[in-house]
């Protein structure tokens, strides 16, 4: 190394001891790297666009219908960052100029992965890169049912199910990245050790049916828990509200003669207005609207719990409660309120 | 806005205008009373404004399907759920009416939250969905549609009334099929597209079952159908059933029969290039040859003849006859049968046969106008739930013998005799380390093919991020993805992390903006960077030149004002105004923009008389030039004129320098001369005297006084 080459690593070294790169300036706190390649970078540790054939070498490590989790190997991803840097340096010195700078951007990339995947309402979170884990899924369900829930926790949540703790949450691990490498296989990546994963059946397309059971003699049972449509909770048969459906009264589901499956509409309708604190009618005054009967057929998602320990995953249909205003007076009300706001 | 995780059901939501052309006539009156004017006299004339109230009628626009359910070319166990579709437009259920309200039909009355569409589904065989036809042709004939239509064609469906009766919903039930759905946008994908969170529901009622008659997944075709003016052909209320048997699921027995015709046809390829013909039943040798060509093939009793295009398209089906005739040749039942020849037709390479079920079912037909309609499949297995609790669950790297197998449904019948085995294996068995490592077939730069390790980003053990950093010889950061080759202790390589790094360095090839980026980066930011850490070092501010001109809070965060260069640009800034301020003090009068001229007294007078006397010109041709630039007869004048000295002048100067410029003449002319003749006297003779020097030397000895 020549005399000038020495003089300009000395003082490239006291540079970075002052933290003298500061290209971000923009940025609340200035980074070395702009951030347009701390993004890249970031994305790249999150293997964005690397190769499936380089993240599962072989498919017998995935094989259908299976899940697969992992830790996320650090010095992997290291590596590719490594290599992304590496083509902007060609000489000795630049070579030197990246050693002495690369464990402070490496720095900056650990902080910039966790904004790869920034949901709205959610704050950022930061800090220094800790342990990634994830899985691949691979199964009809990912292509069959686009939008799962994906939710990972460090220790089970509590009773109240169907309260959505935010990713911010610390029982929550964050998400890093989700994505659907192939129409069947799921990525997932965690920011941390999750103890509790919890796959839910996609919510966005809520889903109306009935509860089948095959009776003795080959014919089928069809009915529906009763729900009261003031409150959207289970009542029994008696009329009191209970905590689970299978607590609750069962409704049966009429079905039209000869023709499968096809719901007689109006029998089925009288029978939820006949079961005791529905808080349906079928009066000529108030008839049962279709907001009504979407209620008493709602279905749940299911949701698959995946845990180290062992668990109980509960009774799945508590993962799910709808709230639904008071149908009839409430959507008066709701809309004088709305009218009011403008 | 609803809370996040949690919606609102709304029974309905009826625009105040169904849609349709309206005429908004408006008149004004004037009220004249104590004005003792006649109403007559001040006539306003009336305005009739046109409006049209549009949506959607025979076609569904793609962008108002939020979702279906179940997803289109699905296959799953749909059995206890409904069908859906969701639709982004709140009121689109009600912005037609399918009937005046208030009118009652089949015992029913039609409120104005009746909707005007039903999603309807179609088991295979029940009906026929066609597409691409004039919209007249879209419903069925004798009901007419009035306003405007919003597609010239459109598709139908076409289902005898059997069907309707069985399917088909009944006026009351259309408004519970009906809803409005308020959800949170927050956590959905951008909302899909929707923008105030409300969006119309309608389900079917009808819940898609699994053939387990003939034990095969079941094709359904859901159809978004408009009732328009049919509301009429919809079945009456039905007394109630509290069970129903999958053995329901078709219609009758010839629909059943023709049905498993037409699935069991499913490979049948698709004819592009027929001709329209009629074979010869009775001629045998003709008709085995047709066989022979495969143009004639047996379908489960029905014979086709691929080869030839019936009146509608289709193929020609040339009747009904036993396996055994077939096989013997004998086609003397299709001849006897063949002035009533059906067509059917093959849809696509592999779909069953479309056939005209009129030609099969003599009742009347209706058809309805589809505004869109998608298929599905209901498979005995394959729900959610029953996919992700038969997941092969492990971690990476877990060695697994095969897939889940769904579970065939419960109908089949088992298969008796010795497990065949699996499939001959080709390749070896894969080599997996317990470190989640894998062995590769590994083609080195010499040539030679190894075995190499190589595991993905994915390890089924918690690692350490740098293994070797303790290790000091070891280059913390990779130049070229040699550093990062390694050896295993059972003397193969590893080329994991080798694998990462040229992954990365190609991956940022690829994106020459990324390139472009890093290289702007080491030159700007790299060399800035360089400059300002020098300036930093240099500041010596011996005047407090900081202090007095910079704003303090801008001190505070000096470094980082150091860093991005706006300390100078504050110390300019504020020196500026400062000097601004107190520019008398600091600068001084200015000056002004222009010099005021000193007079010339010499100038004074005659300007004429001036030109003349210094250009030697008679003073009167100069004052003729001046009155008449442009005469001619002046300018010959001048040209006549003898320029000459019009007056004398003498100059006087001071006697010093008189006597001064005399001195310098001599001393110059004497040193001249010495330099022309030489140091000796001058005087008449000198000539005579004077020889050639004999050499330079000599010259310049005699002439200057030096020797060399």
């Amino acid at each position: 190394m020549s005399i000038a080459s020495m003089s300009t690593y000395a003082i490239l070294s006291a540079a970075l001891a002052d933290k003298a790169f500061v290209a971000g300036g923009s940025t609340a706190t200035p980074t070395i790297a702009p951030e347009k390649i701390l993004r890249f970078l970031s994305r790249l540790r999150m293997l964005e666009g690397v190769p499936f054939n380089n993240l599962v070498p072989d498919p017998e490590l995935l094989p259908i219908e299976s899940i697969r989790f992992f830790f996320l190997d650090r010095a992997w991803t290291d590596a590719l960052v490594q290599g992304a840097m590496s083509v902007a340096t060609a000489n000795t010195i630049e070579r030197a100029q990246m050693e002495q700078l690369y464990p402070k951007i490496e720095k900056e990339i650990d902080d910039a992965e966790r904004r790869y995947r920034s949901p709205g309402g959610e704050p950022l979170l930061g800090g220094t890169a800790g342990l990634v884990t994830g899985f691949l899924m691979r199964s009809a369900a990912v292509a069959g049912w686009p939008g799962l829930h994906i939710r990972a926790y460090r220790t089970e949540p509590a009773d109240s199910d169907e309260e959505i703790v935010p990713e911010s949450d610390p029982g929550r691990i964050k998400l890093l990245r989700l994505e659907r490498l192939a129409p069947s296989v799921l990525l997932a990546l965690f920011d941390g050790v999750p103890s509790v994963l919890h796959i839910e059946e996609p919510r966005q397309g809520v889903q109306y049916g009935v509860r089948l059971e095959e009776t003795a003699n080959g014919l089928w049972k069809s009915f529906v828990p009763a729900r009261n449509v003031q409150s959207a909770g289970y009542v029994s048969a008696a009329g009191t509200p209970v905590g689970t459906s299978i607590q609750a009264a069962e409704i049966a589901v009429s079905f039209r003669r000869g023709a499968a499956g096809v719901i007689d509409m109006t029998n089925t309708a009288r029978n939820f207005a006949a079961a005791t604190g529905t808080g349906m009618s079928s009066g000529p005054t108030d008839p049962i609207d279709g907001a009504e009967f979407a209620l008493q057929m709602i279905r749940f998602p299911y949701r698959q719990v995946f845990a180290q320990s062992e668990t109980s995953p509960g009774i799945q249909n508590d993962a799910f409660k709808p709230t639904a205003l008071t149908v009839s007076q409430g959507y008066a009300r709701l809309l004088a309120l709305k009218i009011a706001e403008g | 806005m609803v809370a996040r995780g949690k919606f609102f059901l709304y029974d309905s939501i009826v625009p105040a205008l169904e849609a349709g052309d309206y005429t908004m006539n408006v008149s004004i009156g004037l009220d004249t009373t104590g004005d003792g004017v006649d109403e007559g006299d001040l006539p306003t004339a009336p305005l009739a404004t046109h409006i049209n109230v549009t949506a959607p009628r025979f076609k569904l626009p793609p962008d108002q399907a939020l979702m279906t359910f179940p997803p289109a070319n699905s296959e799953g166990a749909y059995e206890s759920r409904l069908p859906q579709i969701v639709l982004k437009k709140r009121t689109l259920p009600w912005d037609r009416k399918a009937a005046p309200t208030g009118r009652i039909i089949k015992t029913q009355r039609v409120e104005e939250r009746t909707p005007w569409l039903a999603l309807v589904v179609i088991a295979e065989g029940e009906g026929q969905v066609v597409h691409d036809k004039p919209w007249e042709e879209c419903i069925t004939p004798g009901v007419t549609l009035i306003g405007r239509v919003d597609t010239p064609r459109a598709s139908y469906l076409s289902v005898p009334q059997s069907t309707v009766d069985a399917i088909f919903p009944t006026i009351e039930d259309l408004a519970m099929l009906t809803h409005v759905r308020e959800v949170n946008l927050d956590d959905t994908e951008a909302a899909m597209g929707d923008d105030d969170g409300f969006l119309a529901v309608v389900i079917a009622n009808r819940m898609p079952q699994f053939d387990t008659v003939n034990c095969k997944p079941k094709a359904y075709t859901a159809c978004l159908v408009n009732l328009e003016g049919q509301l009429d052909a919809l079945p009456a209320k039905t007394p109630p059933r509290p069970f129903f048997d999958v053995a329901d699921l078709f219609l009758t027995e010839t629909v059943a029969r023709i049905a498993g015709s037409a699935s069991s046809g499913a490979a049948v390829p698709l004819i592009t290039n027929g001709e329209p013909r009629l074979l010869d039943a009775g001629n045998r040798g003709a008709m085995l040859d047709a066989v022979r060509r495969g143009e004639v093939v047996f379908h489960e009793g029905a014979l086709v003849d691929r080869a030839a295009i019936g009146a509608d398209g289709g193929a020609s089906r040339l009747g009904m006859i036993s396996a055994e005739d077939f096989l013997d040749g004998n086609f003397a039942t299709i001849a006897g049968a063949a002035a009533g020849i059906e067509t059917l037709r093959v849809a696509g390479t592999f779909r069953a046969f479309d056939f005209p079920l009129h030609f099969l079912v003599q009742e009347q037909f209706f058809r309805f106008p589809v505004l869109t309609s998608w298929r599905f499949t209901c498979a005995g297995d394959g729900s959610f739930e029953q996919l992700m609790r038969n997941l092969d669950v492990g971690l990476l790297g877990t060695k697994a013998e095969g897939g889940y197998q769904r579970p065939l449904a419960n109908c089949v019948q088992p298969v008796g005799g010795d497990d065949p085995g699996a499939a001959p294996v080709t390749k070896l068995p894969l080599e997996i380390a317990e470190t989640g490592h894998i062995s590769v077939p590994h083609l080195t730069r010499t040539g030679t093919r190894e075995l190499s390790w190589y595991r993905g980003p994915f390890s089924p053990h918690q690692l350490l991020r740098n293994p070797l950093a303790s290790e000091t010889p070891f280059p913390v950061l990779a130049h070229i993805s040699d550093h990062l080759r390694m050896m295993t202790p059972d003397g193969r390589e590893d080329v994991s992390l080798a694998v990462a790094f040229e992954t990365g360095r190609l991956l940022a090839m690829s994106q020459p903006s990324f390139v472009a980026a890093l290289m702007r980066w080491r030159d700007e930011a790299f060399g800035a960077a360089r400059a300002r850490q020098v300036q930093k070092f240099g500041i010596t501010d011996r005047l407090g030149l900081l202090d007095r001109f910079v704003d303090p809070g801008v001190l505070e965060k000096f470094d980082t004002a150091l860093f991005l260069g706006s300390l100078g640009r504050e110390l300019e800034s504020s020196l500026l105004g400062e000097i601004e301020r107190q520019k008398l003090r600091v600068v001084g009068n200015p000056r002004p923009l222009a010099d005021v001229a000193l007079a010339i007294p010499e100038l004074g007078g005659d300007v004429n008389r001036f030109m003349a006397e210094g250009l030697g010109l008679d003073l009167r041709i100069v004052s003729l030039i001046a009155e008449a630039p442009d005469n001619p007869r002046i300018m010959t004048l001048l040209q006549a004129a003898e320029p000459g000295l019009a007056s004398d002048t003498r100059l006087e100067l001071d006697e010093r320098v008189t006597a001064r410029i005399e001195t310098t003449l001599e001393a110059g002319l004497a040193v001249l001369a010495t330099v022309a003749v030489g140091r000796e006297d001058f005087d008449l003779r000198t000539i005579d005297r004077l020889k050639e020097p004999e050499s330079l030397g000599a010259f310049e000895f005699d002439r200057f006084g030096r020797v060399r």
